[in-house]
């Protein structure tokens, strides 16, 4: 196995982001700690309302589903609005320095990535069994689940809403009462969570549709038109679908999954992890078209530590397995484990963390080619360290390339 | 039923441009850049992402009696435009994306064999499939290679509505499609009235049926303009009760966008008088309808009735609807106003240039 290191020096805050970073610096005056805790948690009590809980006016939603949906919301902001102050205090005191203060931007990105990631907990985590199987039912026969519309604010919580609504009447109280369950839970230690899948939902039905088009065998599930005309007729690879088209994608493969006799339970984690909502996923591309500006060249995919990785100090090891064609040049790399550490997330998996370095780990390494001594097959496996520790250019990155094993 | 396919091909090369009816057929010509009614918005919305139980639920309801918008428009044809969208989609890569249409469809018409609308929506389907081989043009432009899985997807949606007969004629979508499949096909114009009958048995107030029907009918299609009136009297017969002569009004509104045009009481049988009172009927069935007064008053102008297009242009005021004007719409608006304004007495109202049929 082969290792590289990867380090850079920490970089500027970008994007929607910025906003969060500029109250975080405004509450970063030389102010009363107790204050300072206080501007910090109510920029995340501030955030999360306005992002992640509301239900649009203009859809229809059944009038007691939406009061009892806006009643779990506001009860979920209420309980947060008390623990942030105590997640700022609790990240203080891990970061506190000489001085007896943290940074406060270290402070606010500490805090704001606990909070993703328990949004992400709070995505991958099942009910009980009845809304387990009322989840399924719905996401096998109604299709209009999926349209809550590209704004991102109603992707979270409105989605749930919206396969409550699908749901028989009966079931729809209970299911409320799982969604308030699956809430408290922010903050308090986790059950574990099933693993990643080996392959998530959209890459076997991408893989599925470039079989389609090849005139290969047809899978159980036809797929419905909107989803016929933007996989197979205009070819979008699935991140440039809308978020709309993402969901129903991975709908579908539900829908195909269980046809074909699989697990229900691991078809639900799977569908749970290829809806999750990862800080990548939410800001990578943002993010990445910032370093391509100020790259000076837009068209060159960056391959530097990722800014937004750096932002939130996240660090780690990703593996990588390989192929390689006759000459040695590599034609295809998959990520096959993340070891990730983020500031501010202690004691559970990062898990809206954990795809951060993955695209980055890809591209770099289908360009680094081994060195190409002949009779040697390059190693199929490789493994990079992402390190925050010194500012490094890219061809001390090779420098820093390690010994290789068996 | 005999769903015998008949001279086909002789009659296909004739023709003009196909536009594969299903498109064209829906009534008061619906047209896709226009602004949708919420029904037709829905049934679109349902079937692109693939909400069969939607479509089912809707279809029950608007096929029910007495149900029409304010403009006299059936709700179950807004409903069937809507869909139709889905299926007449111009796409990059047809053939993956029709061939998923098809897989959709029976998926749906397997899960619930005892449906009308399962069966009707997969021969749609694969007529659907069928017009995306032979595109919108004229024959003689489509390819040579195009006709065989034209006409294989056609036959193979003509032998899926025979061998699913029992469950798909209980709805008479099915029947829109059987004719317009025939017509496509060249079958015998006695078939199709049969056709037409049998539909409007299971649903009277189909009018999607007539419009079907009247397409084939054409001469574009091989009919004439003394078969056409024949079947236009026919049709304002049977709606009588229902539509006063609204139905002749909207037919020969259709005659006119689909062949001949501002020559329509020069070269069909069209009579003005008769029109001109469905527009009244239409108009008292539907009090205010801006679709209506706006075609009526085009046609007055096409029929040189002066007096009726002053009435109605007034009427219109600032609901000004171009796109009930004819082909060239704008400068219609503007020729009709100043032939109307005009103090002569060349307005007299114009009548077919041939002898009227008899019902």
């Amino acid at each position: 196995m082969r290792r590289f290191g990867l380090r850079l020096g920490r970089l500027a805050c970008v994007g929607v982001l910025a906003g969060w970073m500029a109250s975080a610096a405004a509450a970063s005056a030389p102010v009363q700690p107790s204050e300072e805790e206080r501007g910090l948690a109510s920029e995340l009590d501030k955030h999360l309302a306005r992002i992640f809980f509301p239900l649009p006016k203009d859809i229809q939603l059944d009038p007691a589903l939406r009061a009892a949906g806006n009643k779990i919301a506001a009860e979920h902001l209420a309980r947060m609005k008390a623990q942030f102050p105590l997640w700022i205090q609790e990240e203080r005191r891990v970061q506190m320095g000489p001085d007896g203060k943290g940074k406060p931007r270290r402070l606010s990105y500490a805090a704001l990535a606990r909070m993703y990631n328990e949004l992400a907990f709070w995505q991958l985590e099942p009910g009980d069994d009845a809304y387990e199987q009322a989840t399924l039912a719905v996401l096998k026969a109604s299709p209009m689940v999926c349209r809550t519309g590209d704004d991102p604010r109603f992707a979270d919580f409105y989605g749930r809403i919206l396969r409550i609504q699908a749901m028989p009447a009966a079931q729809q109280q209970l299911a409320l009462a799982n969604e308030t369950r699956l809430l408290e839970r922010w903050g308090k230690p986790r059950a574990d969570i099933l693993p990643r899948p080996a392959l998530l939902p959209q890459e076997t039905a991408m893989a599925t549709a470039a079989q389609l088009q090849a005139g290969g065998a047809r899978p159980a599930v036809a797929l419905p038109p909107a989803l016929a005309w933007m996989v197979l007729s205009t070819r979008a690879p699935y991140d440039q679908l809308n978020r709309e088209a993402r969901c129903a994608l991975q709908q579908w493969s539900v829908q195909n999954s269980l046809a074909q006799g699989h697990d229900p339970a691991a078809v639900l984690h799977a569908f749970r992890y290829g809806m999750m909502e990862t800080v990548t996923t939410r800001f990578g591309a943002m993010f990445d078209k910032q370093e391509r500006e100020e790259s000076g060249d837009v068209t060159q995919e960056p391959t530097g530590y990722p800014k937004l990785a750096a932002q939130f100090e996240a660090t780690g090891k990703t593996k990588l397995r390989r192929r390689f064609d006759a000459a040695g040049k590599p034609t295809h790399a998959e990520v096959i484990e993340r070891k990730i550490d983020v500031r501010g997330i202690r004691g559970v998996r990062p898990l809206a963390f954990e795809d951060i370095f993955d695209a980055r780990a890809v591209r770099l390494g289908l360009q680094s080619a081994p060195a190409g001594k002949p009779g040697i097959k390059p190693d199929p496996v490789v493994e990079m360290v992402w390190s925050l520790d010194d500012a490094q250019t890219d061809s001390e990155k090779q420098a820093t390339s390690q010994g290789r094993k068996p | 039923m005999n769903l015998r396919p008949l001279r086909a091909r002789l009659a296909r090369r004739l023709l003009l441009p196909a536009a594969l009816a299903l498109t064209t057929l829906t009534c008061s010509g619906a047209n896709t850049d226009a602004p949708l009614s919420p029904i037709a918005s829905a049934a679109k919305q349902a079937m692109w992402w693939g909400d069969f139980a939607a479509l089912e639920q809707h279809n029950a309801l608007y096929r029910q009696p007495g149900r029409s918008s304010a403009d006299g428009l059936s709700e179950l044809s807004q409903f069937r435009n809507g869909v139709a969208i889905v299926f007449d989609y111009k796409v990059k890569n047809p053939e993956s994306y029709m061939k998923e249409l098809d897989a959709i469809t029976l998926q749906w018409a397997r899960q619930h064999p005892a449906s009308g609308l399962a069966h009707a929506l997969h021969a749609r389907a694969l007529v659907a499939h069928a017009a995306s081989y032979r595109g919108g043009t004229y024959a003689k432009d489509v390819p040579p290679e195009a006709w065989a899985p034209y006409n294989d997807y056609l036959n193979q949606a003509a032998t899926y509505l025979k061998d699913h007969a029992d469950a798909a004629l209980t709805d008479s979508y099915t029947h829109t499609i059987l004719i317009n499949i025939g017509r496509s096909l060249g079958w015998e114009r006695k078939q199709l009235a049969a056709i037409l009958e049998a539909g409007l048995a299971r649903n009277p107030e189909d009018d999607g049926l007539y419009f079907a029907m009247l397409e084939a009918l054409l001469p574009k299609w091989g009919g004439d303009a003394r078969s056409l009136d024949a079947f236009i009297r026919k049709a304002a017969e049977q709606t009588r009760a229902r539509l006063g002569w609204g139905m002749y009004a909207r037919l020969y509104d259709t005659v006119a966008d689909g062949q001949y045009g501002t020559a329509l009481f020069e070269d069909s049988h069209a009579d003005w008088g008769k029109m001109k009172q469905g527009y009244e009927d239409l108009l008292a069935r539907h009090p205010g309808s801006h679709q209506r007064l706006n075609r009526y008053a085009f046609m007055a102008c096409v029929a040189r009735d002066k007096q009726a297009f002053l009435r109605v242009i007034e009427q219109i005021g600032a609901n000004l609807r171009t796109d009930e004007w004819g082909a060239n719409p704008e400068r219609a608006v503007e020729t009709c106003r100043r032939w109307a304004a005009q103090a002569d007495d060349a307005g007299s109202p114009r009548q077919s240039a041939k002898p009227a049929t008899t019902s």
